[in-house]
């Protein structure tokens, strides 16, 4: 198996894993997330729920690169502040024209599209530092 | 999976995210939301049919010298979309009190998104 493609496997099973993390952690785990305007930034529960998120980026990508143990870490916190602001801002996305809180259904979508590019950001930064912490060229 | 650059399947993934969410959210409209309960509706057939040809507009966009496999990957993902649309409104319309719209709807976009990935494995393997 050559370096190419030991990499793209790693990138497709990284994204698997971050998929079932995410639809685990955010559909199957106990619900209780502010949905209002009203909770403020460090709400507990909230917090609880992007660091259940932030942990479960670490174990995706300790057991999908088990000797990547400090950029899980990192990327772990990141996922933990990045979801809880996506989640917060999404209490807070208004409605331009009317300067209203914008439906539902729009805040979600904004949401679960924010979350998935968080990912995406998260398997770039995990190339860029293969190749700059590491000095490697490819991943795997 | 040998020879398509990382790089271009990250680029792949992230239209095929832009355009999840273009037309599963901002796009559709509520007579293609409710017709999915029906396999062969008219509106939700079109609202596959959208899905996948933007997926072969992402896949050309990425990779100009395969226009034939766009356009099998989109036919692919044409089908797989409607299904999966069709069986979450089944499953909606049946265990609704019991297992909860929030719950099906997870389920809905996790085999979305297992489509995408399953979409950039066969990129990965065929192109070259």
């Amino acid at each position: 198996m050559d370096h190419n493609h030991a990499t793209s496997f790693v990138i497709i099973y990284l994204m698997l894993f971050f998929q079932f993390k995410h639809f685990i952690v955010n559909f199957l785990f106990p619900y209780d997330v502010p949905r209002d305007t009203k909770k403020p930034f460090y709400d507990l529960s909230a917090l609880r729920h992007s660091f259940f998120h932030g942990a479960g980026v670490a174990v995706c990508i300790v057991l999908a690169l088990p000797n990547m143990i400090g950029f899980a870490i990192l990327a772990g916190l990141f996922e933990h502040v990045a979801h809880h602001c996506i989640d917060t801002a999404e209490c807070k996305i208004k409605d331009i024209s009317s300067n209203k809180l914008a439906p539902a259904h729009f805040r979600i979508d904004v949401d679960q599209l924010l979350h998935q590019l968080t990912y995406i950001a998260i398997l770039v930064a995990l190339k860029w530092w293969n190749l700059l912490v590491l000095g490697h060229t490819e991943i795997g | 999976m040998t020879t398509v650059p990382i790089y271009l399947l990250v680029i792949l993934l992230l239209l095929l995210q832009l355009k999840h969410h273009y037309l599963d959210y901002r796009n559709q409209t509520d007579d293609e939301q409710l017709a999915k309960t029906d396999l062969f509706r008219r509106s939700a057939i079109i609202h596959s049919i959208r899905h996948g040809a933007a997926t072969a507009l992402c896949l050309i966009v990425v990779f100009p010298a395969h226009p034939l496999f766009a356009v099998i990957a989109g036919a692919a993902d044409t089908v797989v979309h409607h299904l999966i649309d069709f069986f979450k409104t089944r499953i909606e319309g049946w265990n609704n009190s019991l297992i909860g719209h929030r719950y099906i709807w997870g389920v809905d976009q996790l085999f979305h998104q297992l489509s995408y990935l399953a979409l950039i494995l066969v990129v990965g393997c065929v192109l070259h």
